[in-house]
């Protein structure tokens, strides 16, 4: 063996002739598997970060105020019955101008991590390691902006599941 | 723009022959070995988010997986699999003109320890460094080297090769 990486001989010879002998060759079936499993999954799969850094997250809230900002501007200020009555052109002029406001501007207001149910899995029992107990929690992770006139509101709630592992203590 | 597809397909031409021949080693069946590899090879991707990835860290995510799958099926198959052990599918190409080598070879690694042989198959077959060995295996690099070196021995008994 030559010395690549500084690393020692051993036995050249017996080396040189094992290098000469190729792994067998995939079966071309396996092969077609393991490039659609790894394309799909990874077409699909999502890199898994803290529902905090997750852009995606903070876009629905994000959309949701923007969608809620343009129904309360474009949405008739006080449906009365005059509302419904043809509008004559000079009367409709002070409405238009009304649709120019600025967009709303929103703030956290609350924050809560509740867990609503925590199960016991029974004990694992890995050979060598002491014994865990398996626990399933289920949180909802949830946030709310408002506005400051009070009248727009935002919330949004993800669910999220842990596996936690306890170890048992033996006495 | 490329297709990532490309990638894929020439990256497992290359390399599943030498990741599969390891997964062999570290599973008790054929089906296992493929399973593992797949599985290995799909994590593997999804760390290196949907590149190609590095292969010490297939072969590490593939050692893992099998050690897992070894544990999960250890009590219920352990009758089976004993008779099955012996598996009749050569490890080495054997279409060429080494057919004799190939068979010696392969014998003689399948009867190696198994903490001899994957050093071995890791440092000939899959070219790894002993530094890359050793955190493939999680052992220290110096018993990386010296369970290659007794590999070694051990093949060069059994076999009996004719070498210069």
């Amino acid at each position: 063996m030559k010395d690549l990486n500084h690393e020692p001989d051993f036995d050249p010879a017996l080396e040189q002739e094992l290098r000469k002998l190729a792994p067998a060759p995939v079966k071309e079936r396996l092969l077609e598997r393991m490039e659609e499993a790894v394309t799909h999954d990874t077409a699909q799969a999502q890199p898994v970060r803290h529902p905090a850094r997750n852009w995606r997250l903070w876009v629905m809230p994000a959309t949701a105020v923007v969608g809620i900002t343009l129904m309360a501007l474009l949405a008739p200020q006080s449906p009365t019955p005059e509302a419904a009555k043809p509008i004559a052109p000079q009367d409709s002029l002070p409405s238009v101008a009304k649709t120019e406001e600025e967009p709303i501007e929103l703030f956290p207001v609350r924050r809560n991590n509740e867990v609503v149910e925590a199960v016991h899995e029974g004990i694992i029992q890995v050979p060598g390691q002491a014994p865990y107990r398996k626990v399933r929690v289920q949180v909802m992770d949830s946030m709310e902006w408002i506005a400051p006139d009070g009248v727009t509101r935002v919330e949004y709630q993800v669910p999220r599941e842990e596996h936690l592992l306890v170890p048992v203590e033996i006495r | 723009m490329s297709d990532p597809t490309a990638n894929w397909s020439a990256w497992l031409a290359d390399h599943s022959p030498k990741l599969l021949l390891f997964a062999r080693t570290q599973t008790r069946s054929e089906a296992d070995a493929e399973d593992v590899l797949q599985d290995a090879i799909v994590e593997a991707a999804r760390k290196s988010h949907g590149a190609p990835p590095d292969l010490p860290l297939v072969y590490a995510t593939l050692r893992r997986r099998a050690v897992d799958l070894a544990r999960s099926t250890d009590r219920r198959t352990a009758r089976e699999e004993a008779a099955t052990e012996v598996t009749e599918i050569c490890w080495f190409d054997d279409r060429i003109e080494q057919q004799e080598t190939a068979w010696l070879i392969d014998r003689a690694m399948k009867r190696m320890p198994e903490k001899f042989r994957e050093v071995v198959m890791l440092k000939i077959w899959s070219e790894l460094t002993f530094a890359q060995i050793a955190e493939t295996l999680d052992i220290p690099l110096n018993t990386a080297a010296s369970r290659y070196r007794y590999g070694l021995e051990s093949l060069r008994r059994d076999t009996n090769l004719k070498l210069r």
